[in-house]
């Protein structure tokens, strides 16, 4: 079993979840992939230490994830949730604050 | 009265903020998505270079292109709507016939989505209209990939053409996810993308587009939609008067 920090990478766009394996592995961290929001709730069973998790995605937003993990998973408490987003509307922005996420990083990435 | 006034002058202002933020969230999105890919991917090649094989190099290479394009795309159709929206939409008229039209476009769908089942079904005699082709083939193009889009790969669209009193009638089917009846009637709002189209790549624009151009042609467009069961699109388009029988 690693022992490398877990990131779990909630996101739907195929490029931009192979860039952030590639990134992150070569950081030192492991990542867990989702790629819509329902995979997402269900691979937070892996025990990440980060979730950084997309906000438009099929099936289920971010805005959606967060909300779920918020009702079912106490633990989410000690866990930082980042939300990659690149909405720009100071709505969106207030959207993601008031469900409680930890930070956001904005698209496009600084790889 | 003044009342009155004063309250539909909010509505509209409320509804231009509205299409306001949509624009910007959506833009925001579809750019910096596939900005995220081409700074990433530029940052990867300068860390690696000397590193990677040909091969890699030229996935990473077809990468950035790919995401170029996406922008590329999403910059043409914010433009062509604006042209819509100002109503400078430029329509050369031809005689067309819609049946060819159907028939190579089809063909050119079932390519480009490898063999995709489209079912056609194209009445006998020709179907003659009056328009521009390219618009009306990219009104057609559009509703048929989003068919597409929205049902499991497997499931066949249904494509017809018939004379219909005056008109010719455009049929599209699907058996796909289907849109729910407060989304259709939202659909045509420039920007608005319903919450079937989380994650699909697209500038909400599409049924925008298509209203402006068939109303462009002095058409009209239906749709009937039941959520899980699936959608279909009837455009009917006036026959050309020199084609319809005296």
């Amino acid at each position: 079993m690693s022992d490398r920090p877990k990131i779990l990478c909630i996101e739907d766009d195929v490029a931009t979840v192979e860039l952030l394996i590639e990134v992150l592995e070569d950081e030192g961290f492991d990542p867990i992939v989702a790629t819509d929001g329902i995979e997402g709730v269900r691979n937070f069973s892996e025990n990440p230490d980060v979730i950084l998790c997309d906000v438009d995605m099929p099936h289920m937003s971010g805005f959606g994830v967060l909300s779920e993990l918020r009702k079912s998973a106490a633990q989410l408490r000690n866990i930082p949730f980042v939300f990659i987003t690149a909405y720009g509307s100071r709505e969106s922005h207030l959207q993601a604050r008031r469900l409680g996420c930890d930070d956001f990083l904005t698209k496009p990435l600084d790889c | 009265m003044l009342v009155r006034v004063q309250y539909r002058r909010h509505a509209d202002a409320e509804r231009e903020a509205e299409f306001q933020r949509r624009f910007v969230d959506i833009l925001s999105h579809e750019i910096g998505t596939a900005l995220t890919v081409i700074s990433g991917q530029a940052y990867r090649l300068a860390k690696l270079s000397g590193q990677l094989t040909p091969n890699d190099l030229n996935a990473r290479a077809d990468k950035i292109q790919n995401a170029a394009e996406r922008i590329e795309a999403i910059v043409n159709r914010v433009q062509f709507a604006s042209s819509l929206g100002d109503g400078t939409i430029p329509i050369r008229r031809n005689a067309i016939d819609i049946n060819a039209m159907t028939r190579q476009l089809t063909d050119q769908v079932k390519e480009q989505q490898q063999g995709r089942p489209i079912e056609l079904q194209l009445c006998p005699e020709p179907q003659i209209v009056e328009g521009a082709e390219t618009l009306l083939c990219q009104t057609f193009e559009n509703v048929i990939v989003n068919s597409m889009k929205y049902s499991s790969p497997d499931s066949p669209i249904w494509v017809s053409t018939a004379t219909h009193g005056s008109t010719v009638r455009i049929a599209i089917a699907d058996r796909g996810n289907g849109i729910a009846k407060s989304d259709l009637s939202r659909g045509a709002e420039p920007y608005y993308r319903g919450p079937n189209s989380k994650g699909m790549s697209g500038a909400g624009l599409g049924l925008y587009f298509i209203e402006r151009i068939v109303e462009a042609h002095k058409g009209t467009i239906f749709i009937e939609s039941e959520v899980g069961k699936g959608t279909k699109v009837t455009i009917d388009i006036g026959q050309s008067t020199e084609s319809m029988a005296p």
